[in-house]
């Protein structure tokens, strides 16, 4: 028997969330927590949101609902915690541009472990790979001249190797 | 496999070359210098009896008998002026050198038999039992040193043989000046201070000899010299310039030292005879040609420097004792940190190091100038410290005229009134100047070979210290550009242009999240990523929140004193704990780059480093420079072979006064936390006694001094 609470995504979709799976959000707990909310509030706007990429971020807030993730001010664990497995899958269907939205949302609302999730996503793209095609998978432009290339590339002789 | 290899070579090499082969490539000279000095090892490690058995079988045993007899032949009169001058040595090598790596075999009692057999039967050679590891580091010294680096495989066999080791405690001094002796010491371990005893007093143009009695004294710190450096030989050079013939040697007296030389931590040093070294350079005057040029490059500096001193003079006639000593050091840090990082040139620095901190005023030379010179009498005295080293800056010339002085004639003549004025203002006899002047030389030779230390008191524990910061960031021999955070983060952003804003960079990411991403990506990765794009490499530069912890431990294999460099130059001052326990690659060069790059500007909290055993007693110390110590609150030393208790004295003995009463207590758990830590993992370690420590540690502590502040664990 838990709240049922209004959001509006930037697109103007109503979305009705239970307030325990909306309350991984830490930015709409706070909000919760620090204006009351009843059934007569207004949709609380999410201005930065747009509707499909909340619609991901509510799948993924309800497959974790019962998860306890670890203490957000633990840094280290967060940082060595692999992703967890159904996050990898989640993460992985949808496409680069999804990616990054989930992770400005997740950013937005708060939310520690999707962000975490997220940014390890990333973090893997990036892992292991040469700088051209991190450069292509980011759709970066080089814009070190050659000779700046090589003087880096001399800073970088120790991290090379590994 | 080693050995073998060794073996083989000597095979070759020992009964094809016996004779020095100049022009040999280096490589070769590699292969001979090895065989020949892994000979002397066999030869000057005759076992005592508490000695691993023998791990040489009797072929090389033949080989070197050989050798040594052949060389006996063409160099006979060396041999045994060598074995004379063994007869009187009561060290063993490997005491001094085998102790930073081999704590536990170099005991001195096995040492001091084994020596004795030594030098019974050198000729004889009735059986060797190689010990290798024990000699190998005398060798490799020597062979490192760039005096001798171009030297044949038998001249460092012979030097092996013939060199005294010798160890002396903190605050010992090894001579003093005015004594007598050219011998040469080579540091093979530790670090001296190059002192010069001002005595300002009316006696102090009296005999060199009285200087001490009780005049009031106030020392000068010229130079500090540490590992791989040499002193005493400036004593040598005039000794044996001043006799061109060496069949006169016997005749002349012998030259006097002009500086002091102390210890400040345990140092062990290597003591080539003068005899011994003439003795090769008679033959082989290559040694000294490398010396001479040397000072050549040496000589251009200290005129440089004389000519600054002329200036100063200009504006104050009357300088006074402060002026000059305040001068100096800004001139030495600036000649210092010019010093190109090149290898050659840091044994330059030495031999520098060396001129500086060993000249001689030496009687002999005032002699032989009076025979040569056409100069009057107070001239000479004048010209003397430049003349001595313009004398070796013409290497090769005789000196049949005083026209070699004339170039550097008028500078030193400046630089006489200087110090006459000088002393004028502190003594009134005025016919003693030029006497006075010429029994200290040092004070313009030397003083520019160091930085002048103008507060401590001799004594003064904190003097290390203090001074441990100029030196370092002078620091010669570091190969490394020494270019702070800050300034690189400037070059780099106007390498970059001005910073791109967020918003029209061409990654979807805001900043923001792109460090997010960053915190779950590895120092190399990140380092790697520097070549992305300006943006990211302005961002990882600047990210705030990064590499608090610095933690190496999971490359330790591959992190030596380059990796280091890379690692410090990037990370900047961002790292508050470092631990690079187990990184055992990193020497002082890496490990002082490091703590000074990193702690001057930002705040170290903890370092871990256990097992990082390279690192030496002195680069340790660069953490209790105030400004790193302060923020210090957890060092973990454990399994670092180099640290000994005068260092942890330091480290953490010197407090301010005010926090004397609540650190005794921080003092008590410090003990046991050190003690068990001690226990723990420091079987190697040489602890004399932990009894030894406290005490001294608790007396140390009413001392007011800089150092670590606020540690709180060891």
């Amino acid at each position: 028997m838990t709240e049922k609470i209004r959001l509006t995504t930037s697109d103007d979709q109503e979305f009705i969330v239970e307030r325990n799976i909306i309350e991984r959000s830490v930015l709409i707990k706070n909000l919760l927590n620090d204006t009351g909310y009843d059934e007569d509030s207004e949709a609380i706007p999410l201005p930065n949101v747009r509707s499909s990429v909340f619609k991901k971020v509510i799948e993924w807030a309800e497959h974790h609902k019962d998860t306890t993730f670890p203490d957000d001010d633990d840094e280290d664990a967060r940082k060595s915690a692999p992703i967890d497995d159904w996050d990898k899958d989640f993460l992985k269907v949808v496409d680069q541009e999804m990616l990054y939205e989930i992770i400005l949302a997740a950013n937005f609302l708060n939310i520690r472990p999707l962000l975490d999730a997220g940014c390890k996503t990333v973090a893997e793209m990036i892992r292991g790979k040469s700088a051209d095609e991190i450069r292509r998978t980011f759709n970066i432009v080089n814009d070190f001249s050659p000779d700046e290339e090589e003087a880096i590339k001399r800073e970088n002789e120790w991290a090379e190797d590994r | 496999q080693e050995r073998l290899s060794m073996q083989e070579k000597r095979k070759r090499n020992g009964v094809t070359n016996i004779l020095p082969n100049y022009f040999s490539t280096a490589t070769t000279n590699d292969s001979l210098g090895t065989s020949a000095s892994n000979m002397a090892t066999a030869v000057a490690s005759i076992p005592g009896p508490s000695l691993p058995p023998k791990v040489r079988s009797p072929s090389p045993e033949e080989e070197e008998t050989l050798e040594v007899s052949e060389q006996q032949q063409q160099q006979q009169q060396q041999q045994q002026q060598q074995q004379q001058q063994k007869l009187p040595h009561s060290h063993s090598i490997h005491q001094s050198v085998a102790v930073p790596r081999q704590v536990l075999n170099s005991l001195p009692p096995h040492l001091q038999s084994q020596d004795s057999i030594n030098k019974n039967n050198h000729k004889s050679l009735p059986k060797i039992h190689d010990d290798v590891d024990h000699s190998i580091p005398t060798r490799d010294f020597l062979r490192s040193l760039p005096m001798f680096t171009l030297l044949p495989s038998n001249m460092i066999h012979e030097l092996v043989l013939g060199v005294e080791p010798k160890r002396f405690e903190p605050f010992e001094y090894i001579f003093k000046k005015g004594d007598c002796g050219r011998d040469i010491y080579f540091i093979v371990n530790g670090e001296v201070e190059v002192l010069d005893p001002k005595r300002i007093s009316i006696f102090e143009n009296g005999d060199v000899h009285n200087s001490g009695s009780g005049e009031k004294k106030v020392d000068k710190v010229l130079a500090r010299l540490s590992t791989g450096q040499y002193f005493g030989e400036m004593a040598f050079l005039n000794s044996i310039q001043g006799n061109p013939n060496p069949g006169e040697e016997t005749k002349k007296p012998e030259p006097q030292r002009s500086a002091d030389i102390r210890s400040i931590s345990t140092v062990d040093l290597l003591i080539v005879t003068g005899d011994q070294l003439e003795s090769l350079y008679s033959r082989y005057p290559q040694i000294v040609n490398e010396m001479q040029e040397t000072a050549n490059k040496r000589t251009d500096r200290n005129q440089a420097d004389l000519d600054h001193d002329r200036r100063v003079e200009g504006s104050s006639l009357l300088g006074s004792v402060h002026r000059q000593g305040t001068q100096k050091p800004f001139e030495l840090l600036q000649s210092k940190s010019q010093s190109p990082p090149t290898t050659e040139l840091f044994g330059q620095f030495n031999k520098w190091n060396g001129f500086g901190s060993a000249n001689d005023g030496g009687p002999s030379y005032a002699k032989r100038q009076k025979q040569n010179s056409e100069c009057a009498p107070e001239e000479e005295d004048s010209t003397l410290p430049l003349a001595k080293l313009s004398v070796l800056s013409s290497s090769n010339s005789s000196y049949t005229s005083s026209e070699i002085f004339s170039p550097s004639y008028s500078i030193s003549h400046s630089g006489r009134h200087h110090s006459v004025s000088t002393i004028a203002t502190t003594t009134a006899g005025s016919v003693s100047d030029d006497l006075k002047f010429k029994r200290r030389p040092s004070a313009i030779i030397s003083s520019s070979s160091g930085p002048l230390q103008l507060t401590p008191p001799s004594m003064n524990p904190s003097t290390p210290s203090m001074s441990q910061f100029p030196s370092v960031n002078s620091r010669p021999q570091s190969p490394f550009e020494y270019m702070n955070h800050a300034r690189r983060l400037r070059l780099t952003s106007i390498a970059a242009g001005r910073r791109r804003s967020s918003v029209l960079s061409t990654t979807i990411l805001p900043d923001r999240l792109l460090l997010q991403v960053f915190k779950h990506l590895s120092l190399p990765e990140l380092m790697k990523l520097r070549l992305i794009c300006r943006r990211w490499r302005q961002l990882l530069y600047v990210a705030p929140g990064f590499f608090e912890t610095l933690d190496l431990r999971s490359y330790n294999r591959t992190i030596d004193d380059n990796a280091i460099r890379q690692i410090t130059d990037f990370v900047g001052s961002r790292p508050k704990i470092i631990d690079i326990s187990n990184c055992f690659h990193i020497t002082d060069l890496g490990f002082c780059y490091m703590v000074n790059e990193i702690g001057m500007s930002g705040s170290i909290k903890i370092i871990r480093m256990t097992s990082v055993w390279e690192v030496s007693a002195m680069a340790i110390m660069d953490i209790s420079v105030p400004s790193i110590g302060h923020h210090i609150e957890e060092l973990d030393l454990s399994n670092c072979k180099k640290v000994r208790d005068d260092v942890i004295e330091r480290i953490i003995g010197w407090r301010k006064n005010g926090h004397q009463q609540q650190q005794q207590q921080q003092h008590q758990h410090q003990q046991q936390q050190h003690q068990y830590t001690m226990h723990a993992h420091l079987d190697l370690e040489p602890v004399p006694g932990m009894e030894d420590f406290d005490q001294s540690r608790n007396s140390l502590t009413t001392k007011p001094t800089a150092g670590c502040q606020n540690i709180k664990r060891l």
